[in-house]
């Protein structure tokens, strides 16, 4: 089966349209006025007479009528296209985190699945089926059998599944209530009779007043309660925010120590203990038919306030200037630019807290995805470890398949191997935006809509950046290939290019920051065992036009220079087949074009000379 | 200084005493020059046997271009991760050049230029640099347990060729012998053993 769902344009167009009336190489015709293209090629299709047109799904679309979700049913039923070339775009939800409830015997009684944008579902299980009805269900406190494992241990009680794992990864007890904010509710209760309890709100309103509800609830059964407001959290911020500002476990417990024994229920100014809980079962229930779990919060976009727009924190930086700590960023620039180059450095350097270049750099986790190959970024890394002295284990990890972030399924197990690796990842890189989109037409501004919605789901599921590696349009001037709507999206757009043979990062845009000049790269050549791999080294007075080669070009020279010294004559001539076949076995990485490309430049600017299958170095090279 | 010619003399104490690898039989040989009654140098060669252990100066390896052309070695090296520097002819091949020591044959130096074993190194040096950070300020000792075979298809026919089998066995304190920046290559004529670098 093809890759590319345009494969089957000629199929479906068969299909409605009946046989073509012309053919003409790629191109088939329908109509008397042969009013109706389309082109195999490119996998596209136009009405003239209607004025319309589009891909293969445009077109059962067109004739079916369908939403897209009964379009994947029709593209599977009538043509047989399945798995990945069924299009996913909607919906742009993706399932991040599934949290297990289990009673005091272990059993798994229910689950909240987080979904991306945030979104909550519940569900339970049902012989090998899940129900999405929460009806006759009695919650739990999440962890519970931690809880019940040490009886003697402070309960730490948060907001979130989240916070509660976060604390228990830190020897911690601690549990929160399913639903978020306002849903605590009575049958919790008994599983805190006797125990200490420290309560630990959001900072918001909404957090308050959950804490308070939580403390009118277990304040008459719980031997001890104490409610510990953490200094220095973000509006919003909860304890995982806490915990990745740098505080620590004996910061935590010093700030606990010293807050004071609640001794009283708070002064409720909404509601009283009975009457939230049952207004929340009578929400919970109304949505229990949905299994979707709304806040008893008013149902209204929240609003701030000028005070809390003067109180946001200043940007944080991932990466100074360039990247920031949760922002979604595209590197683009032509074939052979150096564009993997720097965004791998860029990813070891976050790994280590390596500054990238005299840029200060926030450490934690990178995950980089090699959606064009795995094969030379392993001397890539030795070589730039070798050269920046880095010894011993960093936390960069490298995905060696593109992941398809057009489908659902791809994406959560996207998600899914984040959450595996258990720590903060503060960079995921995506090489190529264009591997990741395989089978999707980037000038789509719907296919690279949910390109972004993807990236998004991912950033806010690590808490961490994004970066998008990008090709090029045609004419590089005129900016990245595909959509606009991916510069819209993005927050940094960096344009890698050649400036005399030089790589040149320039900041095409920074929706959080100042514009800064340019970064200029050297391409230098290092050695391995070997072998031998380029690496960064940042100039900085603008580059003369001498000298100066693409990391792409330079190889293509280097395996000539290579050649030639071979054939026993430093101007020897080869064939253009062995330059060929070297240049393709040095760069496996590199396409076909990209290396002809190179080989092209290297012809144009005489530094070498073909002629009659044979090729040699100028003599001024 | 005039001419530009160098009036430095070597003493003997730069130059390392070499052990080489021939890849054809799978045999670690030991080489020392000695002077014999008429004053000649002569070269004794002497097989290790296997098992054996050395302590490898892994994080001074040295990678780069070296020649026999002319007889003797001609060693372009730099460190690991420095600028490569251009290959000075055809008869140049990768190489790589490492001290190691043990007690029964002191200080030596070891280089290789063959593929085979260009990629045995690198695979120790993986190892080497995995585990370095558990081991600050120590130094691996190799162990080579026997040897590999590589067999190679060329429009002749098939090659075989071995390789060590070795692995880092364990970390000690650096010895005192390997303190100090490499030394030069000994500047006199080597026979290399057969080497199979040129049949890819």
């Amino acid at each position: 089966m093809a890759g590319n769902i345009g494969a089957y344009m000629e199929q479906v167009a068969r299909h409605y349209w009946g046989e073509p009336t012309k053919k003409n190489g790629t191109k088939l015709r329908w109509g008397s006025k042969q009013g109706r293209e389309a082109d195999l090629r490119k996998g596209v299709w136009f009405d003239y007479e209607l004025n319309c047109g589009g891909g293969v799904v445009d077109l059962v679309k067109h004739f079916e009528g369908a939403t897209l979700g009964g379009i994947s049913k029709v593209l599977q039923s009538k043509f047989g296209i399945a798995g990945r070339q069924v299009v996913q775009l909607k919906p742009r939800e993706f399932l991040s985190k599934v949290f297990d409830y289990f009673d005091e015997h272990g059993e798994l009684r229910y689950q909240v699945l987080r979904y991306e944008p945030t979104r909550y579902i519940q569900r339970r299980p049902d012989g090998d089926d899940w129900v999405y009805k929460m009806e006759g269900v009695e919650p739990l406190p999440y962890r519970l059998p931690d809880m019940l494992e040490k009886p003697d241990a402070t309960v730490f009680v948060v907001e979130g599944e989240k916070c509660a794992d976060a604390l228990a990864k830190l020897g911690l007890t601690a549990t929160t209530s399913h639903g978020g904010a306002g849903k605590w509710r009575e049958p919790l209760n008994k599983y805190f009779e006797g125990r200490r309890v420290i309560v630990l709100p959001d900072n918001d309103d909404p957090g308050a007043r959950h804490a308070d509800s939580v403390i009118t609830h277990l304040l008459p059964i719980a031997k001890e309660i104490r409610r510990v407001e953490l200094p220095g959290l973000p509006p919003k911020g909860d304890i995982v925010d806490w915990l990745n500002a740098g505080q620590d476990l004996d910061t935590l417990r010093e700030f606990c120590k010293r807050a004071p024994v609640v001794e009283t229920a708070p002064d409720k100014k909404s509601e009283t203990p009975e009457q939230n809980s049952s207004h929340i079962y009578e929400t919970a229930e109304e949505n229990n038919s949905s299994g979707i779990t709304v806040d008893a919060e008013p149902d209204v976009f929240p609003l701030m306030t000028l005070a809390e727009l003067r109180a946001m924190p200043p940007v944080e930086w991932l990466v100074e200037n360039l990247l920031t700590r949760t922002g979604l960023g595209v590197l683009y620039g032509p074939p052979g630019a150096g564009k993997s180059f720097a965004a791998l450095e860029l990813a070891a350097c976050v790994a280590r807290g390596q500054p990238f270049h005299g840029l200060a750099v926030e450490q934690g986790a990178a995950i980089y995805i090699a959606g064009e190959g795995v094969g030379g970024l392993g001397k890539r890394v030795k070589a730039l470890e070798a050269a920046r002295g880095w010894q011993g284990d960093a936390p960069l990890y490298l995905l060696g398949q593109a992941v398809a972030f057009a489908e659902q399924g791809e994406v959560e197990r996207l998600m899914k191997t984040i959450t595996a690796r258990g720590e903060r990842v503060a960079l995921v890189v995506v090489d190529t935006v264009a591997r990741a989109l395989l089978g999707h037409e980037e000038n789509s501004a719907d296919s690279i809509g949910a390109f972004v919605a993807a990236c998004d789901a991912v950033k806010r599921h690590c808490g961490g950046a994004l970066l998008g590696i990008h090709h090029a349009g045609k004419d590089a001037a005129r900016g990245m290939r595909g959509s606009t709507a991916l510069l819209g999206a993005v927050d940094t757009s960096l344009k890698a290019a050649q400036e005399h043979g030089f790589l040149s990062l320039a900041i095409e845009k920074q929706k959080d920051g100042e514009q800064v000049e340019p970064l200029r790269f050297r391409m230098s050549q290092r050695a391995l065992i070997g072998d031998t791999s380029i690496v960064l080294e940042r100039v900085q007075d603008a580059p003369k036009a001498r000298d100066a080669l693409t990391p792409a070009q330079y190889l293509a020279l280097q395996c000539l220079r290579n050649l030639c010294i071979d054939s026993m004559e430093q101007f020897g001539k080869v064939t253009v087949a062995a330059w060929h076949a070297a240049h393709s076995a040095h760069c496996p990485d590199e396409t076909k074009q990209a290396r002809g490309a190179a080989r092209n430049v290297l012809q144009k600017r005489g530094l070498v000379v073909v002629e009659g299958g044979k090729v040699w170095l100028s003599r001024d090279n | 200084m005039g001419l530009g010619f160098s009036t430095e003399s070597k003493s003997s104490g730069d130059i390392i005493p070499i052990v080489k690898w021939d890849a054809k039989a799978g045999d670690m040989i030991r080489v020392d020059r000695e002077q014999d009654a008429s004053g000649a140098w002569i070269k004794n060669e002497e097989e290790i046997s296997f098992p054996c252990k050395f302590v490898a100066d892994l994080d001074a390896i040295e990678v780069g271009w070296l020649s026999f052309d002319s007889g003797a070695p001609d060693f372009r090296m730099v460190r690991i991760g420095e600028e490569m520097p251009e290959r000075p002819s055809a008869g140049h091949k990768n190489a790589f050049r490492l001290r190691i020591y043990n007690k029964e044959m002191g200080l030596r130096e070891f280089s290789h230029s063959a593929k085979t074993v260009l990629r045995k190194m690198d695979e120790l040096h993986n190892q080497f640099e995995a585990e370095r950070g558990a081991n600050a300020g120590k130094a691996p000792v190799i162990e080579i347990e026997g040897t590999e075979p590589v067999r190679i298809n060329t429009p002749q026919g098939e090659l075989r060729f071995k390789v060590p089998n070795w692995k880092i066995a364990a970390w000690v304190d650096k010895p005192d012998e390997m303190s100090g920046a490499p030394a030069p290559a000994a500047d006199v004529p080597v026979d290399m053993p057969a080497s199979e670098e040129d049949l890819f």
